[in-house]
């Protein structure tokens, strides 16, 4: 059971997989107890909790639990990954259908710039960088429409559930930054019932897979 | 032939569902009733949980922290798998924070810009045109009583919803977008949740502050909204979709943004100015990221993008109708 709540927190099930664990969660409250625990846990070894709450949480983990997470934690990061394929120096990478050539100075900034496809303007020596302001914020006419396509076009991709996928030009990096940028635009201003849906715009942009 | 059959039987096997589902079941405008009053309720309520991201083969889990205090939402998004990475928006802006590589983005916008109409007695008037609702009774979501409701699309210009609302907030906690085949295309789900309970300002902090990040920001410079028409005429939009939102930013980025919703789905058409400096945007033809579908051609100096969770199709044929007025 822990290596299914492992590789449903890490993303790594199978659509068959996935399903029924899925229909378990909903169902089965021993299940969702063990989940919760599971996610404090996992948070918890990444350091990203700290108050009480979550120090019993872990003080009543066993030891072999905790070694099981560290483990797990100690995997290598997306970014990692990422840049294990790179061959630095003047190397043609393959890349999306496009492949580029990459400097050896290549920063790290790239990434955002990568995501978001700005220049930078604030630096770590910036005085000024942007904080967020919690508690100060805390008809057309309708033709009938003819060559549907859709039922003879299968999707692009199934698994381009964190990167654009093109199916008429290459994949660029100006291209994938341009859409992500009008892709936190179009969730901003997304209204009605589903819109809660929306988030959901930000969640793929905060796991592009640069 | 096989995989034809199956579809027509997991078809056949979902209508049958529907059909046989227990005679309180409500449809059409009662669902209609319920998915308003619920919905307004969930707009300004506290809450914080953890949630599933699936769409494909692909599944990310995370954390959500929504405060609503006199007004002013703020809602802060935390992956929980992968690399830790947050994102928080308020009333001024949006803020992206990579910790792993120590990198933010900073995205700057006016309330009065993001802010939408709310839904009022009369805004689903109509929709029935375009979905037909029902319910399929009550189910449990991360421990709570939800109504399942059903929006199936009457056309094929848009996806079909099936919504688990909290009973007692109306919040939505359980979503699954289909395609008109009935395929699954994304799923959000809460699997723990707690509603009106305080939410902290620490709890809406980001992990570290990240005063020593490299920034990166986008400043939505002179924007206003537009009352008047565009440059831009849309030839074609699907029936009942109607124009909410006309957005012109200038500066060093200018773009224009129009919003379109059926009250259900939205379709977001820009307009960006090619310069030599973002020629590299340049995109024609179709694109996709989980249910999100995008469709772009170059007008004269302009970049013409639309997208939306609507099928391929759609975002192609409202973009083929899309010309520059004389």
């Amino acid at each position: 059971m822990k290596e299914n709540l492992s590789a449903l927190y890490d993303g790594e099930l199978s659509s068959e997989e996935l399903e029924p664990l899925l229909e378990r969660l909903c169902s089965d409250e021993e299940f969702q107890r063990e989940w919760k625990m599971y996610c404090l846990l996992r948070s918890m070894t990444r350091g990203e909790c700290t108050n009480s709450y979550f120090n019993s949480v872990l003080a009543d983990a066993t030891q072999t639990e905790t070694d099981d997470l560290q483990a797990i934690e100690n995997k290598p990061k997306r970014s990692e990954r990422f840049f294990s394929n790179w061959n630095f120096g003047f190397t043609s990478l393959s890349f999306g259908q496009g492949g580029f050539r990459l400097a050896a100075s290549v920063s790290v900034a790239v990434l955002v710039g990568f995501i978001f496809g700005f220049s930078f303007q604030y630096s770590p020596y910036d005085p000024n960088p942007p904080v967020p302001f919690i508690h100060e914020a805390a008809t057309v006419g309708a033709t009938p429409a003819e060559q549907f396509e859709t039922d003879a076009i299968a999707a692009i991709d199934e698994s381009a559930a964190t990167r654009w996928k093109f199916k008429d030009v290459s994949a660029t990096l100006d291209r994938e930054m341009n859409l992500n940028k009008l892709l936190l635009e179009h969730s901003l201003f997304s209204r009605g019932p589903a819109s809660s849906r929306h988030f959901g715009s930000r969640v793929m942009l905060i796991n592009y897979d640069y | 032939m096989v995989d034809f059959i199956n579809k027509y039987f997991i078809i056949s096997l979902y209508l049958l569902c529907l059909a046989t589902a227990p005679a309180s079941h409500a449809t059409g405008h009662a669902v209609y009733d319920i998915l308003m009053s619920l919905t307004n309720a969930a707009g300004m309520i506290n809450y914080k949980g953890t949630f599933l991201y699936s769409s494909g083969e692909n599944t990310e889990t995370m954390q959500i922290y929504h405060s609503a205090m006199d007004g002013e939402i703020v809602e802060k998004i935390v992956t929980l798998s992968g690399d830790a990475s947050e994102i928080i928006q308020t009333n001024q802006g949006v803020w992206c924070y990579f910790h792993a590589d120590k990198l933010g983005y900073f995205k700057f916008g006016n309330s009065h810009l993001f802010r939408t109409p709310g839904m009022h007695a009369e805004s689903l008037q109509g929709l029935e045109n375009y979905y037909r609702a029902s319910t399929i009774g009550e189910e449990r979501i991360a421990g709570r009583l939800s109504n399942r409701i059903v929006l199936e699309a009457n056309d094929r210009y848009r996806y079909g919803y099936e919504l688990w609302l909290d009973r007692e907030s109306g919040l939505l906690l359980r979503t699954d977008l289909f395609d008109q085949n009935l395929k699954l295309l994304d799923r959000y789900m809460f699997v723990d949740i707690s509603i009106n309970e305080m939410i902290t300002e620490n709890e809406l902090k980001p992990k570290h502050s990240g005063s020593n990040y490299i920034w990166n920001f986008d400043k939505m410079v002179n924007s206003k909204v537009l009352d008047d028409d565009s440059h831009w005429n849309v030839g074609w939009m699907p029936d009942g979709f109607s124009k909410t939102k006309h957005v012109l930013s200038q500066g060093t980025n200018p773009k224009e943004h129009l919003v379109f919703s059926d009250r259900i789905a939205n379709v977001s058409i820009f307009i960006q100015q090619l310069r030599e400096e973002t020629s590299n945007i340049k995109f024609e033809g179709r694109s996709q990221m989980g249910s999100v579908n995008a469709w772009g051609k170059v007008i004269e100096d302009f970049q013409v993008t639309v997208m939306g969770s609507v099928p391929a199709d759609t975002v192609r044929l409202i973009g083929e109708s899309i010309s520059l007025n004389d």
